[in-house]
């Protein structure tokens, strides 16, 4: 058993050296494999690769190294080569697409941030608020205020890494530049959900912008929360922008102006 | 629809090798080099290497076509076209990176701004 096994490595390394695949076969099937592993769903060009690869091996199979061969290797090669270009070309393009997304939604947040219009603010916010900035000491009439919108994913209070990065800029800036003022964090959520369900995600939703303020340094009894369900959506529910809209958090704040 | 069509005729060409001379091959790696040219691969240096390779190709088939090397020029218009196909792949990957990296820096620009803005509204108070 063990002699007839090493001789049939024996005749088998006998065999593969007599047809060993030309480099072009070799680099062809391993860029194909590696391109398959990756593609999306419907890539045309793998499927070019597949047959092209097909096409060389069968030839390699008839004739090894003949002109046939090695014709129909360098089709495959450069046919793998295009499929995993296009894969790659892809998963590149879906980065971009994401980053376009964010874009916009930042883009959002932030012309929110400088569009402030104390007036809009609603009747409990500037009542929390003026209770507020008497606690802390600020004297009305030298208060500036500011209002800036926190937007969340549906169901969730989670808050993304770019929003936090905002809203440590904002309390470094108010502990460093204002370090007298009064915040009121009010939650919202969209439509979709029960009541209940709705009021206890929009004081979550309040609440983690809260606890981040106060991780950042702003101290806590200057932050009041207020959480107001879906009792106040600022765009339609009925579409998936609207509701993007309505899943948020305002931050309203005012600070002592130098 | 133009990748399948292209490949339906490669394994046309393949199945009848004869003394017809290979127009319509001919015809098909000058669209693909045209494609690859309008993709840019003239601003991306690997795209750059397999345009060189398939112009080359084809004027090497024009050649053997004027001599009557009909089954040659038509491997050889084959071995051009999978080039100018691949310099095209090559250039799209190059100009969707250049894309990206353009969003990505706009982003970055958006964020340092996004954080000014906050710090602006800061000098300049708002009149109650």
């Amino acid at each position: 058993m063990k002699n007839r096994l090493l001789l049939s490595s024996v005749v088998f390394a006998t065999v593969a050296c007599a047809t060993s695949p030309s480099p072009s076969l070799v680099d062809a099937r391993r860029i194909y494999e590696r391109a398959q592993t990756e593609a999306l769903p419907g890539t045309t060009e793998l499927y070019e690769a597949k047959y092209a690869l097909e096409r060389a091996e069968t030839a390699h199979a008839r004739a090894p190294g003949s002109e046939e061969a090695l014709h129909a290797a360098y089709i495959a090669e450069r046919r793998a080569e295009r499929a995993a270009t296009i894969v790659e070309r892809d998963r590149v393009a879906a980065v971009h697409a994401r980053t376009l997304r964010q874009y916009g939604r930042e883009r959002a947040r932030v012309a929110r941030f400088a569009d402030l219009s104390p007036h809009d603010q609603e009747e409990d916010v500037r009542e929390k608020l003026e209770v507020l900035e008497r606690a802390v000491g600020l004297p009305d009439a030298k208060t500036m205020r500011l209002e800036a919108t926190v937007e969340f994913d549906s169901g969730t209070a989670r808050l993304d890494d770019p929003v936090r990065a905002q809203l440590s800029q904002l309390a470094r800036t108010l502990i460093e530049r204002a370090p007298r003022h009064a915040i009121v964090v009010v939650g919202h959520t969209d439509g979709e959900g029960s009541r209940a369900t709705n009021d206890r995600l929009s004081r979550d939703r309040a609440e983690a912008v809260k606890d981040a303020l106060v991780a950042f340094g702003v101290a806590p009894q200057s932050v009041d929360v207020i959480a107001r369900g879906d009792d106040a959506p600022i765009a339609s529910n009925a579409s998936a922008e609207g509701r993007e809209r309505n899943r948020r958090v305002k931050i309203v704040v005012a600070a002592l102006a130098e | 629809m133009k990748p399948i069509y292209t490949l339906i005729l490669s394994l046309t060409a393949v199945a009848c090798a004869s003394e017809r001379p290979p127009a319509v091959e001919m015809m098909q790696t000058r669209q693909a080099i045209g494609y690859a040219e309008q993709s840019g691969a003239q601003d991306d240096a690997l795209a750059q290497r397999h345009l060189d390779r398939a112009i080359d190709g084809l004027v090497e088939a024009q050649l053997l076509l004027a001599d009557g090397e009909y089954d040659e020029a038509r491997l050889v218009l084959e071995r051009a076209t999978v080039d100018a196909d691949l310099a095209q792949a090559r250039a799209e990957l190059a100009a969707t990176r250049r894309r990206a990296a353009e969003a990505s820096a706009r982003l970055s620009r958006l964020r340092r701004h996004a954080a000014q803005t906050i710090v602006a509204r800061r000098d300049a108070p708002t009149k109650e």
